[in-house]
């Protein structure tokens, strides 16, 4: 990667060097891009990133495996729940255990939830971006339920750590059901909303068509995943290619566009939302199915015990004792999995040496393969481009600096 | 499990700018009339702080530690969230006390200091989750502010009184002897 340091050379020369951000309104987070201009035209863009490092993996190697769930929360801020599930997932897989099937309803459930909610803020916020205020404006009220949905299951809204090895930290409250049928009415049609005033509106033609398009081919070499591989044309989802969490017991079409420009993410993201409320209806009537249950495994080695066990007897009390300082016994090995994220696939690869903490934490993010290719798409167009670029990439910086 | 390609194509009239503001225009219009007859309570805007969100049941916001009916503080000390919290912001200390009482009858230990960072806490309740004793959990307040960065350190008085009906009993007060730990009396006034 070349210096990203404004050289004596790059002053001389009649480009004009423009920062965009580290705090910029477009680069939601803290993100800088150094643009080399000229005139309207960029010639180059240099990505720095690193702003918002908080040193995640490192921070993994000394919290136990249940510790580390509030710290995927903020991996993908905007849809917190599907970092937990993937994590929970990953180490599930390193145990070689299976959480319970009402569990694994619910964490599809919230998981889909989630995975409207990031396409809602990528979606409003691109059109913000661009310039189409009043989409995000009725778009947003979705997602406000769905907050208030997260906030009845997790206890918040944002920063949910809903998961735990195992199952779940919870089950869901009797209100969770009523709140939820609502959002399944009223979402349809602020989708449909958001269509008419979008899909076919030539100014967000205009706008977005041909931006930032890129082949099959190109989107697979640079490492690409979800809603923006699929706009090229690819039809890869984890959850049909892998499917992890019985996905392949729902029923979803995979939405792909044709040219990968910014219009074809935007028309993905918005058909897999309809399939996410399409695997929600599903997995309400398979809720029921499922009847009420266990959401955590009742081995007292890896999930906590019921607090009125822990209450009264006297060997629950040890594993609840014995889980808390000497965590989970875990085997020795190392475990990579994956799961679609709003983003794409996010991964992460654990490596234990049997002890209390993992030896080695990585996370995959979703969006650092994408971002590596900002400058390949913006070269060559104008300043507004990359900016409606940026913002359909979904770059969240929580995720991509880590 | 299908695939569907998405691809849109503009008509000449939908290419007409005027048409597609027209509509966009509409959805507008449609929605300032339905929020014009809304009343504010329905709405979906909360008008912070004259209006407050009711915070649902198992919100995690600002902890409290429980105490038993005759006032004892139900923590033993036995330094559990202090292990689970993964942003090591619980600091505890040990006391013994031996004077039997109904409730605490067996007990020989409680926490003589019990601080919680509250900048550092990211409220995760795994501390709730850990103690095996039903003595923290975290409840409705989020409005956390303070002036200085001292303040928000919550020592033990401050973590039994942050409710104003903790467990529906009377709040406490510290007794004046000495000002960071508590009477030796185990029934706190
Ligand atoms: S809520 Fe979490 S971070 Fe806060 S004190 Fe409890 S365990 Fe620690
Ligand atoms: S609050 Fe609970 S877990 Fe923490 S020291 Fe007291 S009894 Fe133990």
């Amino acid at each position: 990667m070349d210096s990203i340091a404004i050289t004596r050379q790059m002053l001389d020369g009649d480009r004009m060097i423009v920062n965009m951000g580290p705090s910029h309104p477009v680069t939601h987070g803290t993100l800088r891009i150094v643009l080399e201009l000229e005139g309207e035209l960029i010639m180059k863009a240099t990505p720095e990133m690193g702003y918002l490092h908080r040193g995640v993996e490192k921070l993994g190697e000394n919290l136990s495996y249940n510790q580390f769930i509030p710290l995927t929360d903020r991996l993908d801020y905007c849809s917190s729940i599907l970092n937990n599930v993937g994590y929970a997932v990953a180490v599930e897989k390193l145990l070689g255990i299976q959480d319970p099937p009402r569990s694994r309803v619910i964490r599809v459930m919230v998981s889909e939830l989630a995975r409207i909610a990031d396409h809602i803020v990528c979606l409003g916020i691109n059109a913000v971006d661009i310039g189409a205020f009043t989409a995000f404006l009725y778009l947003f009220k979705q997602r406000e339920t769905i907050y208030d949905l997260f906030e009845m299951a997790a206890g918040q809204r944002m920063h949910t750590s809903f998961t735990r090895v195992g199952g779940l930290m919870r089950d869901l409250p009797p209100e969770f059901l009523p709140l939820f049928d609502r959002f399944m009415e009223e979402c349809p049609a602020a989708i449909d909303e958001l269509e008419t005033l979008l899909t076919r509106n030539p100014i967000w033609h205009d706008r977005t068509k041909g931006v930032g398009a890129m082949s099959i081919e190109d989107a697979v070499n640079w490492g690409y995943t979800g809603p923006c591989l699929r706009a090229s044309g690819l039809a890869q989802d984890l959850r049909v290619a892998q499917p992890y969490l019985d996905y392949e017991t729902y029923d979803f079409d995979i939405p792909v566009g044709t040219t990968g420009d910014v219009f074809d993410r935007y028309l993905v993201r918005v058909e897999e939302m309809r399939q996410s409320l399409r695997i929600l209806a599903q997995a309400k009537r398979k809720l029921a199915e499922v009847g009420p249950g266990p959401v955590i495994v009742e081995d007292y080695k890896i999930a906590l015990p019921p607090k009125e066990k822990v209450y009264t007897r006297m060997e629950s009390l040890i594993h609840h004792f014995k889980l808390i300082m000497h965590g989970i016994e875990m085997p020795v090995g190392e475990v990579y999995s994956s799961t679609e994220a709003a983003n794409g696939e996010l991964g992460f690869y654990i490596v234990s040496d049997g002890g209390k903490n993992p030896y080695r934490i990585r996370v995959r993010p979703p969006c650092l393969p994408i971002f590596s290719s900002f400058d390949e798409k913006v070269r060559g167009r104008l300043i507004a481009d990359a900016v409606a670029e940026l913002g359909a990439m979904n770059v969240i910086a929580g995720e991509l600096d880590r | 499990m299908g695939v569907l390609v998405k691809k849109v194509e503009l008509t000449w009239w939908e290419r007409l700018y005027v048409v597609s503001v027209a509509i966009g225009m509409g959805v507008t219009f449609k929605h300032f009339i339905k929020q014009l007859l809304t009343p504010t309570s329905k709405r979906y805007t909360i008008q912070y702080p004259d209006m407050k969100k009711e915070m649902p049941k198992g919100y995690r916001g600002l902890h409290e530690l429980k105490r038993f009916e005759d006032g004892a503080i139900k923590c033993v000390a036995c330094f559990m969230c202090q292990e689970a919290c993964p942003a090591r912001c619980i600091s505890i200390e040990a006391e013994e006390f031996s004077e039997l009482n109904f409730t605490q009858g067996f007990e020989e230990k409680r926490p003589a200091t019990f601080k919680i960072d509250m900048l550092r806490c990211i409220f995760c309740g795994m501390c709730e989750e850990a103690c095996p004793k039903d003595a923290i959990w975290l409840r409705d307040n989020y409005e956390l502010a303070a002036y200085d960065r001292l303040s928000m350190n919550f020592g033990k008085w401050d973590l039994i009184n942050t409710y104003a009906e903790p467990d529906g009993k009377a709040r406490l007060t510290q007794a004046e002897e000495s000002p960071m730990t508590p009477s030796r009396r185990t029934v706190a006034l």
